[in-house]
């Protein structure tokens, strides 16, 4: 029997600076989709303990598992790799809500630095000011012409692009160059 | 022109894709030829509100039924297409 | 020949004296600039325009006219300028049309001067002036008609040449250029008095501001006028009011920013010209930046710009706007003039006479048009003693290469000829209202300012200062600060209970006054309209417009067209109110009743590049990259773009010297042994639900209730209207879940539809979507060894066997020892095929396994293109077969059309023309002589008839040379085309020129009964 598969990742370089910031790969989490079912969102609710987030404005964290509204009828759930959520989601809610592993169709690029605002703002088409995008809020937006799942880790300095890991290294050249072209003078930061 | 989606908040054109009217009835399946002609080919060009679909494909995946000034590009409202008034029922 | 015309130009250039430099707001004397004009070198200072260096050094003629060739000067001191146009730079930076008067001087700048031939002062082509009855309103259409093959060959290559303006750099441009977004609740635009009081009251209601300035300084006209605001110079008053909002965290000042456009839903286009004014961008430093900002509430407050007023011979160098010249006096601190005549219908254009003095300038004569001189007027001819005209006009001028004299008709109608080197020259300011005009707003005429005014019916654009017709610096300031007020109130900051700002003293009376003279020609001077300009740019003048609306092009629309007034790179901005009140004269309608023309974005030129931002050359679109990709490229892959996605098109060895022998080599390893291929880019979508077969019944045209879970099936989507949409192949994985593949090309419209027909057309139904075409690599292994190299990968609990793993299976299984993977046995091949399915990121290491595991089967990955010679030779359609005019009975799958239940496409694809035995079907072609290619896009004719359209019965859509059958192929749509097999048809190529023969054959060339893929 042949050695095990090596995992390869979805950018070159894992990590880059530029301008003072950085822009990393981060670390995989397992991340299932679940799109509740007809009439079974109450139950699923119950189900999982929480209220799954009405709005993409917030998170919700539950015994290491991060829900966050992935589309208008669907959710994302991630926890660390190796915790087993498929199963823990499978036993819980299997007949409420279409499951689906979306691990590997996703990577996540991570901006953080003085700056990374000012950067972000560059690409991302959507009000970015602390006021209505602080740390937890998600928004499914486009980086220049990509699709990406932007979340503010750190109001002005820390920012994730979720994007399809076929995009990724398309995107990772996109923020390289907005992090070489510099913070315009108009910014405060 | 920008859109406030009911889910995302709001936003510029590019992420939305245009469908077209949205009074439009799928008709049964042995409705008249005409019927059939007129859904598949036959539009509208109104001046002022018009009642068109949209897909925040870029975004939450919603279609969403956009209430628009084709005069003056002036959106009176955009509200999600599954909790419209149900399409088998209205006629308008 | 050449040396007697430079002669004549050097001693010309060094006739120009050079001014003294006096002390101006903007410049910083203390450091020294060089720079160059038309190869002679000279020096300005940091803060100088292109224009106010050239002024300080004495160079008056800086171009020629379009047309006519006429020497030609500075008119302005900013955007508006339609004369001094200069190429910048070189090489690949080289920038034609660049306006002198907003180029920032930089050290080293290199400028030349355009439209002329040999050189500046002696040009070959001003000639054209002599001509100039030919070049009359709408020379083109009248003069180059005939004959019309003439056109290409001769006329425009001549006038080109004759009237071009600058020319284009030669190569890519090198500089990187970059987007940007911003939001606010106010956009502040323009800095000037107006601009400056509205941005600090809208700031300090709480409001999130941007305020963009087009200059690279703050202050607008406070930096151009003499004026005092409590007690200080107002320029000084700016930089407080601007180092104030500087320290508020709620505002973002932008300069060299312009706002060249406003769309819907509070959308301003600004591009900002990060490093114009330097020689070269510093590292990693975008030449501009295109701003997109999002604005709650919009302010405009961008002035006005000066009108010439319109007399024989007023486009001479010298002759300049008023404005312009207290700018270039106060601001940069350049005398434009020695020996002045300043010509006005207003009182403000008086100002200058003060400035001039101030400067060490002598004022030759005031001419004021307005019958009865003004307070203000005799004021400031009380205090200067300066020769006043009233009820006066100017007559003529003379001076070939820059004014040298003003013929004066005074109110008697007596000449008076009066030296001078500069004519300062106020007609009134008509407001900047390009902004409040690009939603739709059309202006007001407003008599007493002689001018349009903004007619604002906009709950989020409001108007403030010249530009809304206030026309003094305390009305300004105090609008402004209201303006801003209610700005920010309409955002829902309430306004402060105190003012927030007290507004500023303005210690001087400013008067405006104008009187409505829009051109100077009378009875005796009307003979020489044809040097009277309107529009510098493109050289119309005053007989131009009388001579369109004498041919009957008197709709301000046509006459914009047939003069080309107003449609050079200034947009007519110093003359189109003038044309529109000669208009009015000349038809005897008045000016509201003559109307405007529409104004639309840019409001000043923008570059494309600025436009294009990062996405140029290989970045113009994102790109996909499958997970094989860098293995693909470690193994010296050509790629190939499929939609957004890079592909192996194949994989060449050292020994292959064409592309074509690669190909057929990785076609042959399929058919005799194995082949992989990365198949991910295909759409792959999860769907889930009760009602999930019931969907999928209602989507594609066949029937899905009875697949049976681990197996799958093909199905064919169709339109609404019975056309033909996508295909591929759908897996039943369980009870209720499914996994649709789709064509590469059609993955995101297919989502599109699903989420269209579950959200609007059927949301009673009980499912769920999303792709996982990302989730999953798949690699296609097929070929009669592909078996036995899976075998040697899937875990043993797996039975891969014909019997227990048909055709059509599918399952979940382990490979490598309990991965996770998904097996489907499809083929588009022909062959014994699999496609296995690994996450994403073991994609690399699955391909790289595969050429291990499959070395001793003789295993070599495949690309694109014989995966697409082996679809031809297995006869499977793809997108040059569905290409949006094809039915399921075109493309031989009538059958598969239920009768039983409805689907997307059913009713109309009943239709009988659809279904018309003569709509051409697909067939397969196979060349007479085996190596005559046939090419796709080939037209099908009866054998011996014409190659006319009423015997074309169909065409070519795919062909190969396919190596397994040794000859060219061909897939293709042909009238009754089933029923012909065996019957020898004529393949025309248009484009070739040729006819050639082919037999009609089934579509499927290889392994018809299916033996091999049910091996």
């Amino acid at each position: 029997m042949p050695e095990t598969l090596a995992a390869h990742p979805a950018v070159t370089p894992p990590l880059i600076t530029a301008s003072g910031l950085s822009l990393t790969l981060t670390p995989t989490r397992e991340t299932i989709s679940i799109g509740p079912f007809a009439g079974c969102l109450a139950s699923l609710n119950t189900a999982l303990g929480i209220t799954l987030p009405e709005t993409f404005a917030t998170t919700i964290a539950a015994d290491g598992v991060v829900y966050s509204r992935a589309a208008h009828d669907q959710w994302f759930a991630t926890a660390p790799e190796g915790t087993g959520l498929m199963s823990r989601l499978e036993a819980s809610c299997m007949k409420l809500a279409a499951l689906t592993n979306q691990t590997d169709s996703r990577v996540t690029l991570s901006l953080k630095g003085i700056g990374a605002r000012a950067i972000t703002s560059k690409i991302v088409p959507i009000d970015l000011h602390p006021d209505f995008f602080g740390p937890g809020h998600t928004a499914l937006t486009l980086a220049g012409h990509i699709p990406i799942i932007l979340t503010c880790s750190n109001a002005d300095t820390a920012y994730d692009f979720t994007v399809f890991r076929s995009f990724a290294q398309s995107l990772h050249h996109d923020i390289l160059v907005a992090m070489n072209g510099g913070i315009p003078n108009s910014e405060r930061v | 022109m920008r859109l406030t989606c009911p889910h995302c908040g709001a936003r510029a054109l590019e992420e939305f894709t245009y469908r077209g009217d949205a009074t439009l009835r799928r008709p049964a399946e042995d409705a008249p030829h005409q019927a059939w002609v007129d859904y598949v080919y036959l539009r509208d060009d109104p001046a002022g509100y018009h009642s068109e679909l949209w897909y925040h494909g870029v975004g939450c995946r919603a279609w969403l039924v956009v209430i628009r000034n084709t005069l003056t590009h002036q959106i009176k409202s955009v509200s999600s297409a599954v909790a419209s008034p149900a399409p088998n029922k209205s006629d308008s | 020949m050449h040396g007697i015309l430079n002669a004549f130009s050097s001693a010309s250039q060094s006739s120009e004296r050079k001014t003294s430099r006096l002390s101006g707001n903007g410049i910083d004397t203390t450091k020294t600039l060089c720079f160059s004009f038309d190869g002679h070198n000279y020096t300005g200072h940091p803060g100088d325009t292109l224009a106010s260096a050239l002024l300080a050094n004495g160079v008056r003629l800086v171009g020629r006219s379009f047309k006519y060739h006429r020497p030609r000067g500075i008119l302005s001191a900013g955007p508006e300028e339609p004369n001094a146009l200069v190429e910048l730079r070189g090489g690949a930076r080289r920038e034609p049309n660049s306006r002198a008067t907003v180029t920032e001087l930089y050290d080293g700048l290199i400028s030349t001067s355009q439209n002329r031939w040999p050189n500046l002062a002696f040009d070959a082509l001003g000639i054209n002036g002599m001509m100039s009855p030919v070049f009359t309103a709408g020379f083109y259409y009248k003069t180059f008609m005939w004959p019309a093959s003439f056109w290409e060959k001769f006329y425009e290559p001549v006038i080109r040449r004759a009237a071009g303006l600058g020319r284009a750099a030669d190569e890519a441009d090198p500089d990187h250029y970059e987007k940007n977004n911003a939001f606010c609740d106010v956009l502040v635009i323009g800095s000037g008095p107006a601009g400056l009081s509205s941005a600090l009251a809208a700031a300090e209601s709480g409001a999130r501001v941007i305020l963009c300035e087009q200059d690279s300084l703050l202050g607008g006209r406070l930096r151009a006028e003499n004026i005092q605001i409590d007690n200080h110079p107002g320029w000084q008053w700016a930089e407080d009011i601007v180092s104030h909002l500087r320290n508020m965290s709620n505002v973002r000042i932008m300069t060299r920013s312009c706002v060249f456009g406003r769309y819907d839903g509070g959308t301003y286009g600004v591009v900002e010209r990060v490093s114009d004014h330097l020689a070269e961008p510093l590292p990693g430093q975008p030449r501009q930046r295109l701003w997109r900002i999002i604005a709650k509430q919009g302010i405009v407050a961008t002035g006005g710009i000066e009108r010439p007023i319109v007399f024989p011979n007023n486009d001479r160098p010298g002759i300049m706007l008023a404005g312009a010249v207290r700018t270039y006096i106060n601001r940069f601190g350049v005398t434009p003039g020695q020996q002045a005549v300043v010509y006005v219908n207003n009182d403000d254009g008086l100002r200058t006479v003060s400035d001039l003095l101030a400067a060490g300038a002598r004022i030759a004569a005031v001419v004021d048009s307005r019958a009865q001189p003004s307070s203000q007027a005799k004021t400031i001819i009380q205090q200067t003693g300066a020769p006043l005209f009233f009820g006066a006009r100017i007559a003529d001028t003379s001076g070939y290469r820059g004014v040298k004299m003003a013929i004066i008709r005074d109110n008697k109608g007596k000449n008076h000829r009066i030296a001078c080197d500069l004519i300062a020259v106020s007609g009134g300011w008509n407001p900047d209202i390009a902004l409040t005009t690009h939603d739709g707003g059309r202006p007001v005429y407003n008599e007493t300012l002689a001018t349009f005014v903004p007619a604002l019916d906009s709950e989020d654009l409001h108007v403030a200062g010249v530009a809304a017709g206030t026309m003094t610096t305390a009305e300004a300031l105090r609008e402004g600060a209201q303006v801003g007020q209610r700005a920010a109130a309409q955002c829902g900051f309430r306004e402060p209970s105190t003012p927030p700002v007290a507004t500023p003293a303005v210690d001087q009376d400013e008067t405006y006054g104008v009187v409505a003279q829009w051109h100077a020609l009378d009875k005796e001077s009307s003979q020489r309209a044809g040097k009277a300009f309107i529009d510098f740019q493109n050289d119309v003048t005053a007989k131009d417009t009388k001579l369109a609306a004498r041919e009957g092009f008197i709709s301000v629309e046509h006459l914009k067209r047939y003069t080309t007034l107003g449609m050079a790179t200034d947009q007519g901005k110093t003359a189109n109110v003038n044309a529109l009140a000669l208009l009015a004269e000349v038809t005897q309608q008045s000016i509201p009743q003559t109307g405007t023309t529409r104004v639309r974005p840019p409001t000043q030129p923008v570059a494309l590049g600025a436009l294009g931002g990062p996405h140029r050359g290989k970045h113009f679109k994102p790109y996909r990259l499958p997970p094989t990709h860098q293995w693909a490229v470690e193994q010296g892959a050509v790629f190939t773009a499929n939609g957004l996605w890079l592909r192996a098109q194949w994989y060449p060895r050292s020994n292959e010297t064409s592309w074509e022998e690669t190909v057929n080599r990785e076609v042959k390893t399929v058919r005799n042994a194995v082949g992989f291929c990365d198949v991910t880019t295909l759409g792959k979508i999860d769907i889930q639900g009760p009602d999930a077969a019931t969907f999928l019944e209602r989507v594609y045209v066949n029937a899905w209730q009875k697949l049976p879970i681990g197996r799958a099936r093909y199905g064919l989507m169709l339109r609404e209207d019975g056309f033909a949409f996508d295909d591929g192949t759908t897996a039943r994985l369980g009870e209720n879940h499914y996994v649709m593949t789709t064509t590469t090309a059609n993955a995101g419209p297919v989502m599109q539809h699903l989420e269209f027909c579950h959200q609007w057309l059927w949301p009673e139904m009980n499912v769920q979507f999303i792709s996982v075409t990302d989730e999953w690599a798949q690699i296609a292994v097929a070929g009669p060894k592909a078996r036995d190299v899976l075998r040697q990968i899937v875990d043993p609990a797996f039975d891969l066997s014909n019997e227990a793993f048909g055709y059509m299976a599918a399952a979940s299984v382990t490979i490598c020892g309990g991965q996770t993977a998904r097996l489907f046995r499809l083929s588009f091949s022909g062959e014994l095929a699999y496609e296995l399915a690994v996450p994403a990121r073991y994609g690399d290491a699955l391909a790289k396994l595969l050429m291990r595991v499959g070395q001793s089967y003789g295993i070599a990955p495949y690309g694109t293109e014989a995966l697409g010679v082996m679809r031809i030779e297995k006869g499977h359609p793809a997108g040059p077969e569905l290409n949006g005019q094809t039915t399921a009975h075109d493309l031989g799958m009538g059958r598969i059309l239920s009768k039983k239940k409805d689907f997307i496409g059913k009713t109309m694809a009943a239709r009988p023309a659809l279904t018309d035995p003569s709509r051409p079907t697909l067939v397969g072609l196979r060349p007479l002589s085996p190596t005559l290619p046939l090419v796709s896009g080939s037209h099908l004719l009866p054998k011996g008839k014409p190659a006319t359209a009423c015997f074309d019965q169909g065409w070519i859509s795919s062909s190969a040379w396919s190596p397994t059958l040794k000859s060219w192929i061909a897939l293709g749509f042909l009238a009754h085309g089933p029923e012909r097999h065996g019957e020898i048809i004529a393949v025309h190529n248009p484009l070739a020129g040729t006819i050639t023969e082919a037999e009609i054959v089934s579509p499927v060339f290889v392994d018809p009964e299916g033996t091999r893929l049910h091996a």
